[in-house]
């Protein structure tokens, strides 16, 4: 399955060393028995080896249009819908950050008549320290930088190399 | 692909969990289900008796609108003469399904006791 190609540029950051800097992981639930014209609120916060996660696309294995999902963060409802068959069909794509202290909140409601099975798998990036997320910080502010201003930083930065290098001691 | 099933649900009586009294000629009706996603769908009739109340008449009814006035029912009605359980069992797609529970011979005192669950499968 095709994730948005910044997800795919975020995948691609390397740490210092060379290895993978973001770490992709899954957040699979299932409610085996989930009544009728209920509600469950789903908490997300970072888990404890993460400062940060970076949610990118959910797929639901479910009943059509039996339920309602709602996302959300810091007060705001950025996602409100009910889950149809194009939802279950095609995922849902979308691009948030929570930490320790902005959580995203998801809720779910069955608003069928009847008992149902639910069943998400939530994929997200993983940022493990300040650091990490410091990089992935100043990679996605580069994203949108024109080309000559990224070659006018080049040049700095071998200037002020070359400064540096004539430097005595 | 895999197949999720949907949980067995009570469907009549239509509130809460437990048993409905058929102390009357009157159709007993079940919640209006949502079956436009669902496949392989059975309602399963469980049904002990009061007294000698009668044959009881269980049979399924589909609508596209669930509106009163457009229900039709699916086959002839399945008929239980004495206490057990009957198993409505249906393919004809439709967006909602209902049963429907009739004792049409009943003479007060007697009745039915009877709950039906209703459960089906999504591909």
């Amino acid at each position: 399955m095709a994730s948005s190609p910044i997800i795919e540029f975020l995948q691609t950051l390397k740490t210092p060393g060379g290895g993978t800097l973001l770490q992709t992981a899954v957040e699979q639930v299932i409610i085996p028995a989930f009544p009728p014209a209920t509600r469950v609120v789903i908490v997300t916060t970072p888990a404890p080896r993460y400062v940060a996660t970076i949610g990118y696309r959910t797929t639901v294995h479910i009943v059509p249009n039996a339920f309602r999902l709602e996302f959300t963060q810091s007060g705001f409802k950025p996602l409100e819908g009910l889950l149809t068959s194009d939802s279950i069909a095609h995922g849902a794509d979308y691009f948030f950050v929570s930490t320790e202290g902005e959580n995203l909140i998801i809720t779910l409601v069955n608003e069928s008549v009847l008992n149902q099975r639910y069943e998400s798998n939530s994929y997200f990036l993983g940022i493990v320290g300040d650091a990490e997320l410091q990089a992935v910080n100043e990679a996605l502010r580069r994203v949108n930088m024109p080309v000559a201003a990224l070659e006018a930083l080049e040049a700095v930065r071998k200037m002020a190399n070359k400064i540096l290098e004539a430097v005595p001691g | 692909m895999t197949v999720i099933r949907q949980i067995p649900t009570i469907v009549l009586p239509q509130a809460g969990a437990g048993t409905e009294a058929i102390a009357d000629t009157a159709q007993h009706l079940s919640i209006t289900m949502p079956a436009w996603a669902l496949q392989e769908k059975q309602a399963n009739v469980i049904a002990a008796m009061v007294g000698a109340p009668g044959p009881l008449n269980c049979w399924v009814e589909i609508s596209s609108t669930g509106v009163a006035g457009t229900w039709a029912m699916v086959g002839v009605p399945s008929v239980l003469a004495a206490a057990g359980n009957i198993v409505l069992a249906w393919t004809v797609h439709s967006e909602y399904a209902r049963i429907v529970l009739q004792a049409p011979a009943l003479v007060a005192p007697n009745a039915w006791v009877a709950t039906v669950i209703f459960e089906a499968k999504t591909p």
